[in-house]
């Protein structure tokens, strides 16, 4: 046994064998393995398959578990397909050829699609251009229409600009007559203007006299003016003079006031 | 199995993702890029056609309002006064005053630098001033000036000052700042 391990180390370069399993119908002869143990100094063991891979029933005695016995029957029912020791050189040949034919049908398929793919695209994107060629072509025409529009905006923006330059130039509407009637409307009885100035349509200035009762006078004159200040046609309504005075024999309240138009 | 004994197989399928990685940058992005572009420019010309379309149906809107400013400026310029004919308005202005009992005591027209100015294409219309010294009742007064907006030609009051005199009454003195809006650039209502 002892030429049968150096043969093994020396042919598979193994340093040294870490142990050894025993089966076959003489595994448990009495003695057997304590005797190789001892006399080799490798741990030795019983080879069960059974109890490895936990086949045993539960409850199954010791004496009753055979598996030892059994290795070369296991070994026989083993599917010959599951192992291949073909050397891997020759393994690596045959898959050679088949890998070539999957890898050109692969490449077959692939490539067509690729091109078929690009030819889509390529096909759609003629198509997408002749339409814009033609949405262009449309536009082309419709692009007159634009330009008249535009030039009848412009148009409109210089006829507008006109009108507004000649109306600004002649200014708003009277506001003369407007006026003369409201000061002709607001002028209490006993007040007569000796004169009204209007200059540049804004500030007025009057000028007249107030009769009646003296001690009424000035009060007279203060409600005419908040009258005007609160007509919302004339503001600012300030008192520039007043002067009591004889006219025909009589007291009366000359004054001068004036203010601006709203 | 090894890898190595599949060598072939598995250089075979790098092979092909190469080929596609390759097709997919250098042939399938451009052409979808591409495609996206022109899709983008198909857009842009739809939008603006639409945009010529809904243009047109303003166009005929556009020629009614050019047609309403011109004849509005027309009319406008039909009441701005030829600058030849400035001077003898003043004397219809007078006549036109006479129907309201209004007596005009004395025109002063504007000097004759003002009188001569000619008017630009940015100041088409000028107007002349006149001070104008007349004598009527306060109401005639009012009434005449109220007139004025019916003259044919542009005058607008720009200054009023009147005066009430023992002497006159129940008439007063009024001294009115007229403008007359004048142009040497229209004639009739053309420039």
């Amino acid at each position: 046994m002892d030429r049968s391990i150096d043969y093994y180390k020396r042919e598979f370069s193994v340093p040294a064998i870490s142990r050894i399993l025993l089966c076959g119908g003489s595994a448990k002869m009495n003695g057997l393995r304590e005797y190789l143990e001892t006399n080799l100094k490798i741990p030795t063991a019983i080879f069960d398959p059974f109890k490895t891979y936990n086949l045993y029933k539960p409850g199954t005695s010791p004496e009753e578990e055979i598996g030892h016995r059994l290795v070369a029957c296991l070994g026989l029912h083993f599917d010959h397909r599951a192992v291949n020791l073909l050397p891997s050189e020759l393994k690596a040949k045959r898959y050679r050829t088949r890998d070539i034919a999957l890898v050109s049908s692969m490449a077959v398929i692939a490539i067509p699609v690729f091109i078929l793919i690009y030819l889509f695209l390529t096909t759609q994107e003629v198509v997408e251009r002749g339409r814009l060629r033609r949405f262009e072509q449309e536009l082309k025409e419709e692009e007159r229409v634009a330009q008249e529009h535009l030039r009848l905006s412009k148009k409109i923006t210089e006829l507008e600009a006109r009108g507004k330059l000649l109306r600004d130039i002649v200014g708003v509407e009277d506001v003369t007559v407007p006026f003369m009637k409201y000061i002709s409307r607001e002028v209490p009885s006993n007040i007569q203007l000796t004169s009204l100035t209007f200059t540049g349509l804004r500030e007025i200035r009057m000028k007249g006299i107030v009769t009646g009762p003296a001690e009424f006078q000035e009060l007279d004159l203060s409600s005419f003016m908040m009258r005007l200040e609160l007509g919302n046609v004339i503001r600012e309504v300030r008192l520039v003079n007043k002067t009591k005075t004889i006219l025909e024999g009589e007291d009366v309240l000359e004054f001068e006031i004036e203010g601006e138009k709203e | 199995m090894a890898i190595r004994e599949r060598g072939v197989l598995i250089i075979g399928i790098v092979a092909i993702f190469v080929i596609f990685l390759l097709f997919l940058f250098f042939f399938y992005r451009p052409r979808i890029a591409s495609r996206l572009r022109v899709n983008a420019e198909i857009k842009k010309v739809q939008t603006r056609i639409s945009e010529i379309r809904a243009m047109a149906r303003e166009i005929e809107r556009l020629r009614l309002k050019i047609e309403e400013l011109e004849e509005a400026n027309r009319q406008f310029i039909q009441k701005v006064a030829p600058r030849h004919v400035t001077l003898d308005l003043t004397k219809r202005l007078a006549s036109e005053a006479k129907k309201y009992d209004v007596r005009f005591l004395a025109i002063r027209p504007p000097g004759l630098d003002t009188l001569l100015l000619s008017e630009t294409e940015d100041v088409p219309i000028r107007p002349l001033p006149f001070e104008i010294t007349c004598q009527g009742k306060y109401l005639d007064i009012g009434r005449f000036i109220e007139s004025l907006k019916d003259f044919p030609f542009y005058v607008k009051i720009h200054e009023l000052d009147m005066t009430g005199k023992a002497e006159l009454r129940p008439e007063i003195e009024a001294r009115l700042l007229l403008n007359i809006y004048t142009s040497s650039l229209f004639s009739g209502g053309e420039m």
